[in-house]
């Protein structure tokens, strides 16, 4: 056996972020203090840029392109066949509809009012009045789809920690794990790197707050 | 009596009576659709305001806009038109109970509002943006005490 690392750092602060800033959302709406969840949501923004950045020019176990697979793959993977480090075929559905349902919440978020025309996103300038009800609607919508997938992640992580014994909580927090020593190290990108998306994921969450103004 | 008199006699009588006919359900889509008309007017003056030149002469229009419907709030609410007439609405029966109350929140906007209007007619930007700082706070006056959040 050879621990490998499967999760880097970009990944894990990623998905300890987001479990971390997602109740604070639902927290800081239920208080009414729209202030800070705005100033939040930016900060998932920002979070959501640079996984989806990681996810094209990053570590190998983090790139789209490595964990999602077809039907063929899932059905392989569901039928105990097909080794993987990483994501597995199945996981990855769930890593896309959780990236995609985010970035939806964040995106209805940025155009959304309240029914006070007090609190808006910061993008609410840039559309009409009803589709900004329109898309409050959708935010309070998509706040339970994403809610829904949270369940299934965590039932799926019951699972598999109690029924198939293959403990994933561990290896999310110190990002190694134990493998036979035939299977290869993956490719892990570059801290540097990594460093510089997240500068640029923070600009374009910058740049969001204040209203994502054109250059020309 | 004059024919005209006594056309105009009875066009307002029928209106009085189509006033008077209108149902809940009428009365509560004509005040939701006013509480929209409020919301679009505010939305322009300060999507307006967040421009580098704001167009004063687009803020003024909507000013009167709203002012004039904030003038008619207290108007909107005839008896039976609450959640007790069964149709979807937000109104909160405190608003019957508590008329006195409901009014002098509803001035305070229209005071706001009249501000708002005030300072827009003159074209000073700065008191535009301070009149239009102040009409927010009426508004959410208004909904903590007298509007049930669904």
């Amino acid at each position: 056996m050879q621990r490998i690392l499967v999760w880097d750092w970009p990944v894990r602060l990623f998905h300890w972020g987001t479990v971390l800033l997602i109740p604070m959302m639902w927290w800081t709406w239920k208080q009414g203090n729209m202030d800070l969840h705005q100033t939040l949501g930016l900060v998932i923004l920002g979070l959501l840029a640079f996984r989806i950045l990681w996810g094209v020019i990053g570590s190998q176990t983090a790139r789209f392109s490595s964990f999602i697979r077809g039907p063929g793959a899932i059905w392989q993977y569901l039928r105990g066949e097909g080794g993987h480090v990483g994501h597995s075929p199945l996981a990855a559905l769930s890593v896309v509809a959780l990236i995609g349902v985010l970035g939806a919440q964040v995106g209805f978020g940025l155009i959304a009012q309240d029914t006070d025309g007090l609190e808006s996103g910061p993008l609410n300038y840039l559309v009409e009045y009803d589709t900004a009800d329109w898309a409050r609607d959708w935010h309070e919508l998509m706040f339970n789809v994403l809610l829904g997938l949270i369940v299934l992640h965590l039932l799926a992580l019951i699972y598999y920690t109690f029924i198939k014994k293959d403990r994933l909580v561990a290896p999310m927090v110190t990002g190694k794990r134990d493998y036979p020593a035939s299977v290869a190290q993956p490719r892990v990108a570059g801290s540097l790197v990594a460093l510089g998306a997240l500068v640029a994921a923070g600009l374009v969450a910058w740049w969001v707050s204040k209203g994502a103004p054109l250059p020309f | 009596m004059r024919k005209s008199t006594i056309i105009a006699g009875l066009t307002t009588l029928g209106m009085a009576v189509a006033a008077y006919a209108a149902t809940p359900a009428q009365n509560i889509e004509a005040r939701q659709n006013g509480y929209k008309a409020i919301g679009r007017a505010f939305k322009a003056i300060n999507d307006e305001l967040k421009k580098d030149a704001p167009d004063v002469a687009l803020i003024r229009a909507n000013a009167r806009t709203l002012d004039t419907l904030a003038g008619r709030v207290p108007r909107w609410y005839p008896a039976g038109t609450g959640p007790e007439s069964g149709v979807k609405t937000e109104a909160s029966p405190t608003i019957w109970t508590n008329r006195a109350g409901f009014n002098t929140a509803a001035r305070n906007f229209a005071g706001a509002t009249r501000g708002l209007k005030n300072a827009a007619n003159k074209g000073d930007l700065a008191a535009i943006r301070t009149a239009t700082g102040g009409v927010g706070p009426t508004c959410k006056g208004c909904h903590d005490n007298f509007r049930v959040k669904q």
